[in-house]
């Protein structure tokens, strides 16, 4: 197992988490970054840790956490001291429209844990028990999350597309992913 | 659970998919980034550890006697003053109705 190699199989698995999880394309790269650079420090230090996988998706949670709480905290004032409206601007409003935001929108209206479950093991693509291990649930637990929040975000999707879901989306609009 | 690789799952997938640039330049920062010099990283630590340890030998450290500057003796009903600069001091209660203040000082010099 080699150090770099392993950074740059996670990071993808890692960004599309770290998007998914704050919404925001720069405050993911600077999570999947913190998250990755600690990795970088064990692996250097200490040597590589039981699972790299678990690692950098754990400091990613812990530091998702951190960013986004910081944020909404700020909020308020970046409101006052920027003179920023708290209306979106024409570019989050195009965002909003694209796949991207559609999807992230969607994202939001699932419960925190459900949401959690499914980025790790949908988006992240860890595997349940790596998963489990992450968010320190039995196994059991986390598939039912991730099981119920599939159901859920294929309800939202039917709902708001008014079509058979996601699946028939792929052939509407396949290419429009692009957000960094 | 679920196959991971069913259609919603794919275009979840897809539609948070990062650009290349964004994972190169992840990957190259997160290899670049520095390892933080050890005395750097136990510095906030270690003022800590200090200040407590300051801290703990002013509040614990035991008393040093006191040199003592007189000595004071009762005999009887008399109380005896040594100081070791200046006049030794001898009070009496006075028992005499006359007495104004009840006391009688007397002192004497050479401090001896």
């Amino acid at each position: 197992m080699e150090l770099e190699t392993t950074v740059r199989e996670l990071t993808p698995q890692l960004l599309r988490y770290a998007l998914g999880r704050t919404g925001d394309p720069a405050l993911a790269e600077e999570v999947a970054q913190d998250a990755l650079a600690a990795l970088v420090q064990r692996w250097r230090r200490y040597g590589p840790p039981e699972c790299p996988a678990a690692f950098v998706f754990a400091v990613a949670r812990r530091r998702a956490f951190r960013l986004t709480f910081k944020r909404r905290l700020l909020f308020p004032l970046h409101l006052l001291l920027d003179g920023e409206s708290p209306l979106p601007n024409p570019e989050e409003r195009a965002v909003a429209r694209t796949d991207l935001g559609r999807t992230l929108a969607a994202l939001r209206r699932l419960s925190g844990q459900d949401r959690e479950a499914l980025l790790l093991v949908g988006v992240g693509e860890l595997g349940p028990a790596e998963g489990a291990r992450v968010l320190g649930i039995s196994v059991s637990a986390l598939k039912m999350r991730v099981h119920r929040a599939r159901q859920r975000l294929l309800k939202i999707l039917e709902e708001r597309d008014g079509t058979a879901g996601l699946a028939s989306r792929d052939e509407a609009a396949p290419s429009s992913r692009s957000h960094a | 659970m679920e196959p991971l690789d069913s259609p919603h799952e794919t275009r979840l997938r897809q539609a948070l998919d990062p650009t290349p640039d964004a994972v190169e330049r992840v990957v190259h920062r997160a290899l670049a980034s520095p390892r933080p010099a050890p005395a750097l990283r136990l510095l906030p630590a270690a003022s800590l550890i200090a200040v407590l340890l300051v801290a703990a030998v002013l509040l614990l450290r035991p008393l040093t006697p006191r040199r003592a500057v007189a000595s004071i003796e009762t005999v009887g009903e008399v109380l005896l003053v040594r100081p070791q600069n200046g006049p030794v001091s001898i009070v009496n209660p006075g028992r005499e109705p006359g007495s104004p203040s009840g006391t009688l000082i007397v002192v004497y010099g050479g401090g001896q």
